[in-house]
């Protein structure tokens, strides 16, 4: 007496944060279990009684835009009165100011640290790609705890997948570069080794 | 109660919430078992149909006027429905407001001069 299909049609439908949403539907699924239950025990057949428990429990429409009322996150809720078009506007000037702040931030207090002039020449395309990570993480991150908005929770995170993966490439390529490197300084004047070429580069 | 007090389009709603938190005063329920309980109690008069009992369940709980907890039922996750300290104020007062409402809705239906009785 599975009432999974209509379980999944409201599930579809129903545009709530996914955990509100998954509390919903599993307070639905029990009650309608239960109430089919009931009735086949009162004498009722199982068919009848899973069409009555339907017909009394699943949301309609109008009940589920209620639910969508009740269930707005709060975020939503205190943006209610802002345009669409300008709170958009204002949300995206928001996020990049951050992930500029952010990736300011990181350059300067690397820059106080004086590491700036010795570290390789991978440290800038690393920093760029880090930031549009963050940027996109940020923006997703969001969109699922801020706004609520679950919709279409997959969008974007291919795009953050490659961007990380990116940098992470980027490291491994920069590392083993700068080894290589390292290692031809050390094995071309191999008497310097000992004042510090390679620590020069590290800072070590 | 001033005539600024009373919605007349909120009245539906309140009379709903009321029946719920009055199904309730005897003890915690599950959602079917509420909508069951106010059709039977009122011989079929009010009625939840199209899951129209859960919104009204959910604004209670977040009104803190009732209180869900869950519990486990032959493997079935279940939740259940208790009347909070505050749910048994509000009701002892709504219903007050109710039967003020109704009674003076029964005066000017029986025009000047009747008796409500």
């Amino acid at each position: 007496m599975a009432f999974t299909p209509e379980l999944r049609t409201l599930g579809e439908k129903l545009a709530v944060p996914i955990p509100d949403r998954v509390r919903i539907l599993r307070e639905l699924s029990g009650d309608l279990h239960a109430l089919t239950e009931r009735l086949v025990a009162d004498g009722v057949a199982p068919n009848e009684a899973r069409q009555r428990a339907a017909h009394a429990l699943v949301p309609d429409e109008q009940t589920l835009r209620a639910l969508e009322r009740l269930h707005e996150p709060l975020y939503v809720r205190l943006t209610r009165r802002i345009d669409p078009s300008r709170l958009r506007t204002l949300e995206r000037r928001g996020l990049v100011a951050a992930a500029v702040f952010m990736v300011g931030a990181s350059g300067l207090a690397l820059a106080n640290a004086n590491v700036v002039d010795a570290v390789s020449r991978f440290q800038w395309p690393v920093m760029m790609v880090g930031g549009l990570t963050f940027a996109a993480g940020l923006a997703k991150a969001f969109e699922i705890w801020i706004k609520g908005d679950h919709s279409r929770i997959r969008r974007g995170l291919t795009a953050i997948l490659f961007v990380s993966l990116s940098q992470l490439a980027i490291v491994t390529v920069g590392i083993m570069a700068d080894l290589y490197v390292a290692a031809s300084m050390v094995e071309s004047a191999p008497a310097q080794s000992d004042h510090g070429l390679p620590s020069r580069r590290t800072g070590w | 109660m001033s005539a600024e007090d009373f919605d007349v389009q909120g009245f539906a709603r309140d009379i709903n919430e009321l029946l719920v938190l009055s199904t309730l005063r005897k003890g915690a329920k599950h959602g079917y078992q509420i909508a069951l309980d106010v059709e039977t109690e009122s011989n079929g008069l009010f009625k939840f149909r199209h899951g129209t009992l859960y919104p009204i369940l959910h604004r209670l709980e977040g009104e803190g006027l009732i209180k869900g907890s869950w519990s486990k039922d032959g493997g079935r996750r279940r939740k259940e429905y208790g009347l909070t300290p505050t749910g048994q104020k509000h009701f002892s007062g709504e219903t007050d407001r109710v039967g003020d409402v109704v009674a003076r809705l029964m005066a000017v239906l029986q025009g000047p001069g009747r008796s409500l009785a």
